[in-house]
């Protein structure tokens, strides 16, 4: 190497210059590309599967109809086994009611308060150690938990209620669109899980049932779950696997939802169906909002993922009482 | 003086009578804004974004802290409704419930959304048309069944809900979206 003449040609700086360039500009790419993603930590805890085996001649999904929402769930209970057959004595319960919106129960915004409350009383007397209702709400959390009914039902039945401000969420495996969400703290610490959705129609999805209303355990970001809807609900569905699913059609917005407004886009159903296949559950649910499975993309989604059946006619009808 | 005044030819009061003129229309759009500081206000208002009217204007004893939504935090407030709204070309909402003080509990829920166009605040209104909605008496562009009412008002669309049960709903909703309607112009 000579010590002589150190400078540099025009045509090296330009090439120089370009590679700078070119570097700089890949990592601000790399940071804007990135920016903003969640990524789930590799040690982050998977979901628990709360589900029980079935036995005996129980049936796997039931549905009741009359005018009192209470006695449509202890019917279907009755007819499930009752809550014993899915609760067992120390259990810690939590149960995800619909709670998202600033709406009376009229309204059939939310979750029934009496069909909730009703759940809550089984579980407890099935020995369950702490029983838990929870649900991060669109609206205000005080004043959904409020108006719904929510709150004062469920405390009075015997259930801790816990709305957004008193909720942690923490980081989990989840799969796909849904990765790097959080979901609420005490869905890790439950040993069952009762998904108790209100039937009603969703301006995007056209329904929202029980799958859907897994949003509703998800931190900060999910609406970014409404690019894809169908399939980010069977996707959902294939990580939260409830011990129990209830699915409320006491009252059912027919229109304007999910949140609706109107008491003249309601109709009161009177019907209740509960049981261990969420996708029947939900195509069930169809049904009371005038609706075949086949409508509901997410339904088909599901069935596909083999996550259940959408054939109605396994739902055993126990008739109105 | 006999020598000024020879110079004065009538071109010269033809450029006086176009200055005159040019000053009349300078000064007459200025004069009718000081007259009308509403029309400065109006305007004021609508740079600032969607707006609900004040609880003192529609004698409520109560207006929660109004929330600001936009176009990446709609859905986080009305969750899947919010597609529809971006579609209609939604630019931001204003969204709180105001509480009267009437005897019995009486409380709305109250949405200001703007639109980037007239037609799309049109068009969400008509989508979300309650069936048995009717004109509301002496409020311009808004109907209602007494339970929700909407109004339209150029790329402004208000929302209104009753939240509470018992009487006195509709009178309610009529009074904001009044109050509303009248903040909004003409």
């Amino acid at each position: 190497m000579s010590g002589g003449d150190a400078r540099i040609g025009r045509r090296e700086a330009v090439v120089r210059l370009s590679q700078a360039a070119l570097a700089g500009a890949a990592v601000a790419g790399g940071g804007a590309f990135f920016a903003g993603r969640s990524v789930a930590r590799a040690d982050a805890p998977a979901i628990p599967d709360w589900r029980v085996p079935v036995t005996g001649a129980a049936a796997r999904t039931v549905a009741a109809r009359g005018e009192d929402p209470e006695k449509n769930v202890q019917r279907v209970l009755a007819a499930l086994g009752g809550m014993e057959a899915f609760v067992r004595r120390g259990d810690v319960v939590l149960l995800k009611p619909n709670v998202g919106w600033d709406r009376l129960p009229e309204q059939a915004a939310n979750t029934d308060p009496r069909v909730l409350a009703t759940l809550v009383r089984a579980c407890r007397q099935a020995g369950a150690k702490e029983i838990l209702v929870a649900d991060i709400s669109c609206n205000d959390a005080q004043r959904c938990f409020t108006r719904s009914g929510i709150r004062r039902a469920a405390e009075e039945a015997g259930a801790r209620v816990l709305d957004a401000r008193e909720l942690r969420t923490v980081s989990v495996a989840i799969p796909g669109a849904a990765a790097g969400l959080e979901v609420i703290e005490p869905l890790l610490r439950a040993t069952r899980v009762v998904n108790v959705p209100v039937a009603k129609h969703h301006g995007l999805s056209r329904a929202t049932l029980g799958m859907k209303n897994w949003f509703g355990v998800l931190g900060k970001g999910r609406a970014r779950l409404h690019q894809d809807i169908d399939r980010s609900i069977a996707e959902l569905a294939a990580v939260f696997r409830p011990t129990l699913t209830v699915v409320d059609a006491t009252r059912v917005l027919l229109a304007n939802g999910p949140q609706g407004g109107s008491l003249d886009d309601v109709r009161a159903v009177g019907a209740i169906c509960a049981g261990v296949d969420p996708v029947l559950c939900d195509a069930w649910g169809a049904g009371a909002l005038d609706l075949r499975p086949s409508q509901l993309g997410f339904i088909g989604e599901a069935e596909r993922r083999g996550l259940g059946r959408s054939d109605v006619s396994l739902v055993r009808e126990l008739g109105k009482a | 003086v006999q020598e000024a005044r020879a110079r004065f030819r009538p071109v010269h009061a033809a450029l006086l009578a176009l200055l005159a003129a040019a000053l009349a229309l300078v000064l007459a759009p200025a004069r009718r804004l000081r007259e009308d500081p509403s029309d400065v206000l109006r305007a004021l208002r609508a740079a600032r974004g969607p707006a609900l009217p004040s609880p003192a204007a529609v004698g409520a004893a109560s207006l929660s802290a109004p929330g600001r939504y936009g176009k990446d935090t709609l859905a986080d407030v009305i969750d899947g409704a919010a597609e529809a709204y971006l579609a209609n070309g939604f630019v931001a909402a204003r969204m709180a419930v105001y509480a009267f003080d009437r005897g019995a509990p009486l409380e709305v829920s109250a949405e200001a959304h703007r639109f980037e166009r007239p037609d799309g605040a049109r068009a969400q209104a008509a989508a979300e048309r309650p069936r048995r909605a009717e004109p509301v008496p002496g409020v311009e562009g808004a109907i209602s069944d007494g339970t929700v009412l909407l109004a339209v008002a150029g790329r402004d669309y208000l929302k209104l809900t009753v939240v509470t049960p018992g009487a006195g709903g509709p009178e309610a909703l009529a009074t904001i979206a009044a109050a509303w309607r009248k903040e909004q112009g003409p």
